[in-house]
C-alpha cells in the first residue's frame, strides 16, 4: 500500500527520517519497501508490502505510525491531528430516537452502529483534507465524503455516510436492516453499476429495498449530495469469509472489501466512529448526537500469550535478558505480564495476528534486528544423506545422453493434449495435463533445424495419464528424439538403429540390463521397450518415450568381476543367407546355443539384402582362462555350427 | 618428416548439454547434500491438503489468494502443487523423527497470465531442517554457507527481513549482496542501487506444520526455506525472458 510520507508525518511530534531512510527501516523490520515515489502537493508515496499477517492493523495510517513508532523507538500519536480523543457530541437528541437498527444474523454482522448528524453542510473539504487524499491518488468530492475517506485510510475501518432523507420510512424515524439478499435482489451502486445478488450476501437495507452491499460498496440512492442536511454514519464489522466470497463472486474489489475479507478488529469501529463524528462536527458544521446506535458493544477479552525467555532465545539462537524483550514488546503495544523466565504477553487489540509464542518471538525477533542475528551453522546430530534411485537415475541418464550428443529440454506440462483436465484453465490451449513428452519434443526438434542438421533432445518429467479412484495418475516419463529433415523409407532401419542404440546406451548407464524390444506397429512405434515381461513405453524410427518411474525400479549395480585372461583371443566369422523374413534374433540364438563356455562375444557385423535373401554375418570371438586356444580347437566349436545352419537351409558364404 | 598444422581446429566431439535448470537444481542439490540434507520428490498434483492445510494456509482467507492456483476437474480438492512445500509434511512422515534435514526441488505451478517475468510452471527448491534446537541462527548459517558457495564467492553477505509465509513462523525474506554490482553501483539494474537482490523466502516452521506431522513442537524446532530456481539463473546470467527456458531453443540450451 502506497503511504503518504506526509500524512504519516501528522502522527508525529519529532521529524521523521527521510522517505527513503524511512522506507528503508520500516522495511527491514516490518513491510517489504516496494520503491517511493513523488506525489502531488510535495509530497512522497512510500509502497510497503503490507502481507495479509498485517492486513488486519496495517492497512491504514494509525497502525503503521504505532509500527514506526515502535521500529525508530520514538513516541507516535494515535490521531492525526489534536481534539479527536476528547471530543464532546450533542446531547439534545438520540439517534435512537430517529434510528431502530436490527440485525439478521450476529454470526455474519459481528457490530453495526448508526449514529446521526444534523444540520449538516455540503461543501467542498479543506485544503489540508484535499491535500492528504490527492497525494494517496483519491479525488476530493465533498467534505462529507471526504471524511469517510480520510476515516478509513487513517483507521482502516470503513466507514459510510447515509443521506438520513433519502431512506424510507417516516420522516424522523427509519427502520435500517442488516439482512441477507433475496434471491437475485438488485442493488445498484454508487457508480451506477447494477448488481445481481444471492441470498448469501449481506445488504444494508431500509424498511423498503436494500441500500448497498454490505462490506463491499456502497449504494447509488441513499448517498450524499449537495442538499443532504442529515446524515446516518455507518461503521460496521461483518464475518471476513463472507466479505470475501461476495467481493470475488461480484468481481468487485474495493478498497473495503480489501480491508474487511482481512477481518477488522472490532475496536477500530470506536476509533472510526470518534473520528467520523468528530470530523463532521469540525468540516461540515454538523450537531452529531453522543448515542451510537451499538448491536455490539463492548469487545470481546483479549487473549494472552504464554512466553517464556528460554524458549525465544532458543528459535532466535541469541541470549536476550528478560528486560530486552519485555521492551521490544511494549514498543509495539503489549501488556507484559511480572514473570521472570515466563510471563504473559496481552497483544494489542489491533494485533489479530499474533496467538501464539511463535508470533511474540517474531516480534521480539524483528525489532531486534535480524540483521543483527550471528550466522551460526548447527551443532546438532549429523546423518549421512542417503540418495535416491531417481537422483541417481536421472544423473546416469542424462549424463550418458549429453555425451551423445543431446540437449535437455524442458517443455510445458500444461497444453492442449492429455486425458487430466484443468477446472480453470489461463487459456483453452493449456488446459490440459500432459500424458506424454515426445510430441512437444518432436515439435521442438522441428524448430531447431534452422540451428542443427540433426537435432537431439531428451526430457525426463511428470506425466499425467489418467485418474484411479480419485487419484491422479502421475509418473516420471523419458523421452527422446533424433531430429530429421525427411525420413525416407529405405533409411528407416539405419534409423531405428540409431535410436534403439541411444536407448541401449541410457540403459547400460544406468544398470539396467533385461531390456528387450519387441516389434509392434500400432500407435506409429517401431517396438515394444520391455524390461524382462514389463512394457516400459515404445521406440519409433527416430524417437522413443519411456516410463522411467518403472526403468529405476530395475536398476541393477551388482557387478559380477572376471578376472581378465593371460592367454590370447581367437576369432571366427560365419556368413548365411537367410529367407527376408527370418531376423536376426532366430539366426544367433540357433548359434548361441552351440557356442561352448570360452565365446566372449557372439556379434552380428553386417547385414545386406540381395534379390529374395539377405545376408548376415557374425563374429565369435573365443579365449580361455587356463590355454592358448589352437585353430584345431576353434575349427571343432565351428563344424557343428556350419552342420546346424545348413540343416535349416541357410547358405553358407 | 609430415607437416602437422597444430593451428588447424581440432575435430568437433559430438556433444549435448544438460538444460540450465537441471544444471542448477544438480548444483543446489550437491551443496546441501555436502550440509547433510537429503534430496525428496513429492507429486506435481497434490491434494488440497498437503498444499494447503497441513501447511497452516487458512481455508477462506487471503493468504490462499498469494498463490493463484489451478485445479483438477473432475476431482475433488486437488490441485498443481503451487509450491514444494508439500513435500515438507512427506518428509516429515516418512522420517517420524528429527534430525530432518531435507530439501525437495521440482516443478510447480501458478495460475498467473505468462509475462517476462511470470510463467504458468517454474521451479522451486524447498528445504527444511528441523531437531531439538535449530534456531533462526542456524538459518542464517546455513544460508550463508549455501550462497556462499553457490555464487562461488566468500564475501557474499545475506540479509533477513520480515515476511509472512504461513507455514513459518517468523517468516522471513532473504535478500543477497547484489552479484551484479557488489552493491557498488547506484544505478546497478539489476538491485535498483539497494545493493541487495531477494532471493529466499524463509523462516521457522510453525508448530501447526510439525503437528501435522506428528512432530512434537514442544520438543522440536526448525526452520524452512524456498527458492525460484529459474529467478536464480535469470540473475546469474542476466536471462531477461523467463519463457526461453521452455522453448526447448538449442542455441539456448548450449550457451550454459
Amino acid at each position: 500500500m502506497n503511504f503518504s510520507y506526509n500524512w504519516l508525518q501528522d502522527h508525529f511530534d519529532t521529524t521523521l527520517p527521510t522517505p527513503n531512510e524511512l522506507g528503508v527501516s520500516v522495511g527491514l523490520h516490518s513491510f517489504e519497501l516496494e520503491g517511493t515515489e513523488e506525489a502531488p502537493h510535495g509530497d512522497t508515496l512510500i509502497d510497503w508490502d503490507v502481507l495479509p499477517n498485517r492486513s488486519s492493523d496495517a492497512l491504514c495510517y494509525q497502525g503503521v505510525a504505532r509500527e514506526i513508532g515502535a521500529v525508530l523507538d520514538i513516541p507516535y500519536k494515535q490521531w492525526s491531528f489534536a481534539g479527536v480523543a476528547d471530543a464532546t457530541f450533542d446531547d439534545s437528541f438520540k439517534t435512537s430516537d430517529f434510528i431502530t437498527l436490527s440485525v439478521d444474523d450476529l454470526g455474519l454482522v459481528k457490530r453495526a452502529t448508526k449514529r446521526l448528524a444534523l444540520d449538516v453542510q455540503v461543501g467542498p473539504s479543506p485544503t489540508w483534507l484535499v491535500e492528504r487524499l490527492e497525494a494517496i491518488g483519491q479525488k476530493s468530492i465533498n467534505n462529507v465524503v471526504d471524511i469517510t475517506n480520510y476515516v478509513m485510510w487513517e483507521t482502516g475501518q470503513p466507514v459510510h455516510a447515509f443521506d438520513f432523507d433519502k431512506l424510507a420510512g417516516e420522516q424522523n424515524t427509519k427502520q435500517v436492516d442488516i439482512r441477507l439478499a433475496t434471491s437475485d435482489e438488485l442493488v445498484t451502486d454508487l457508480t451506477g453499476a447494477e448488481h445481481v445478488l444471492t441470498s448469501d450476501m449481506l445488504v444494508i437495507a431500509d424498511s423498503e429495498k436494500a441500500l448497498d452491499i454490505a462490506g463491499v460498496k456502497g449504494g447509488l440512492g441513499s448517498g450524499v449530495d449537495e442538499n443532504t442536511t442529515r446524515v446516518m454514519l455507518s461503521a460496521c464489522s461483518f464475518d471476513f469469509q463472507n466479505i470475501r466470497n461476495t467481493a470475488r463472486r461480484l468481481k468487485l474489489h474495493t478498497d473495503a472489501s480489501k480491508r474487511f475479507e482481512n477481518e477488522v478488529p472490532l475496536n477500530k469501529i470506536d476509533h472510526a466512529m470518534q473520528q467520523f463524528a468528530y470530523l463532521m462536527q469540525e468540516l461540515a458544521g454538523a450537531r452529531v448526537s453522543s448515542e451510537i446506535v451499538d448491536t455490539n458493544p463492548g469487545l470481546p477479552e483479549q487473549k494472552p500469550i504464554n512466553v517464556s525467555v528460554s524458549t525465544t532465545n532458543r528459535i532466535l539462537g541469541l541470549e536476550l535478558a528478560r528486560d530486552e524483550i519485555v521492551n521490544k514488546l511494549e514498543r509495539i503495544g503489549c501488556i507484559v505480564s511480572e514473570g521472570e523466565e515466563e510471563f504473559t504477553v496481552t497483544p494489542p487489540f489491533e494485533r489479530l495476528d499474533m496467538t501464539f509464542a511463535g508470533d511474540a518471538i517474531e516480534e521480539i525477533g524483528r525489532l531486534y534486528g535480524y540483521e543483527n542475528l550471528d550466522a551460526v551453522l548447527p551443532s546438532e546430530g549429523f546423518v549421512l544423506p542417503q540418495i535416491s534411485l531417481l537422483q541417481k537415475g536421472m544423473r546416469a541418464a542424462s549424463d550418458r545422453l549429453v555425451a551423445l550428443g543431446f540437449y535437455e529440454a524442458k517443455t510445458r506440462t500444461l497444453g492442449a493434449s492429455g486425458t487430466v483436465e484443468l477446472l480453470n484453465p489461463l487459456t483453452k490451449k493449456a488446459g490440459l495435463l500432459r500424458d506424454h513428452l515426445v510430441g512437444d519434443l518432436l515439435a521442438k526438434a522441428d524448430k531447431n533445424l534452422m540451428h542443427s542438421d540433426e537435432p537431439r533432445l531428451f526430457e525426463i518429467g511428470k506425466i499425467f495419464t489418467g485418474i484411479t479412484d480419485g487419484v491422479i495418475d502421475e509418473q516420471w516419463n523419458f523421452a527422446g528424439v533424433i531430429g530429421k529433415r525427411k525420413i525416407k523409407e529405405k533409411n528407416k532401419q539405419d534409423h531405428f538403429l540409431q535410436t534403439k542404440g541411444v536407448v541401449e546406451s541410457v540403459c547400460e548407464a544406468m544398470g539396467i540390463i533385461d531390456l528387450v524390444f519387441r516389434a509392434d506397429t500400432t500407435h506409429d512405434s517401431v517396438a515394444k521397450v520391455m524390461l524382462g515381461e514389463v512394457e516400459i513405453g515404445c521406440i519409433g524410427v527416430n524417437w522413443w518415450e519411456l516410463n522411467f518411474s518403472n526403468m529405476i525400479k530395475s536398476v541393477n549395480h551388482t557387478v559380477s568381476y572376471n578376472k581378465p585372461s593371460r592367454f590370447p583371443k581367437i576369432d571366427r566369422d560365419v556368413a548365411v543367407f537367410v529367407p527376408v523374413e527370418k531376423t536376426v534374433k532366430e539366426v544367433h540364438n540357433l548359434i548361441s546355443n552351440l557356442l561352448p563356455d570360452e565365446t566372449q562375444s557372439c556379434e552380428l557385423f553386417d547385414v545386406f539384402e540381395k534379390e529374395d535373401k539377405k545376408s548376415f554375418a557374425f563374429r565369435m570371438v573365443f579365449q580361455s582362462d587356463t590355454e592358448t586356444l589352437s585353430d584345431e580347437w576353434a575349427n571343432n566349436v565351428m563344424n557343428p555350427i556350419y552342420k546346424a545352419l545348413e540343416k535349416e537351409g541357410y547358405e553358407i558364404r | 618428416m609430415t607437416f602437422i598444422d597444430v593451428t588447424r581446429p581440432g575435430t568437433k566431439q559430438k556433444s549435448g548439454n544438460l538444460h540450465i535448470i537441471s544444471k542448477t537444481i544438480r548444483e543446489i542439490e550437491d551443496i546441501f547434500m555436502r550440509l547433510g540434507f537429503e534430496v525428496a520428490e513429492g507429486p506435481e498434483v497434490e491434494d488440497e491438503w498437503h498444499n494447503f492445510d497441513a501447511l497452516n494456509v487458512p481455508k477462506n482467507h487471503p493468504a490462499r489468494d498469494m498463490q493463484d492456483t489451478f485445479w483438477i476437474k473432475g476431482v475433488d480438492k486437488t490441485v498443481l502443487r503451487t509450491h514444494t512445500s508439500g513435500v515438507q509434511n512427506r518428509a516429515m512422515m516418512a522420517k517420524k523423527n528429527p534430525p530432518i534435514r531435507v530439501i525437495a526441488p521440482g516443478r510447480v505451478f501458478r495460475n498467473e497470465n505468462t509475462d517476462a517475468t511470470h510463467e504458468a510452471q517454474f521451479h522451486q527448491c524447498e528445504g527444511l531442517m528441523v531437531g531439538e534446537s535449530i534456531s533462526m541462527a542456524n538459518l542464517k548459517g546455513i544460508l550463508l554457507e549455501f550462497l556462499k558457495n553457490f555464487f562461488d564467492n566468500d564475501e557474499v553477505n545475506l540479509r533477513l527481513r520480515p515476511g509472512y509465509f504461513p507455514f513459518v513462523e517468523p517468516g522471513m525474506e532473504v535478500d543477497v549482496t547484489c552479484t551484479t554490482c557488489g552493491g557498488n553501483d547506484a544505478v546497478c539494474n539489476v538491485c535498483k542501487g539497494s545493493g541487495w537482490i531477494e532471493v529466499l523466502g524463509a523462516g521457522m516452521v510453525h508448530p501447526h506444520v510439525l503437528a501435522s506431522a506428528g512432530i512434537d513442537s514442544k520438543k522440536y524446532q526448525g526452520f524452512a526455506f524456498g527458492m525460484g530456481i529459474e529467478r536464480l539463473i535469470m540473475l546469474r546470467y542476466g536471462v531477461d525472458d523467463i519463457r526461453d527456458f521452455y522453448d526447448g531453443d538449442i542455441p539456448f540450451i548450449k550457451q550454459f
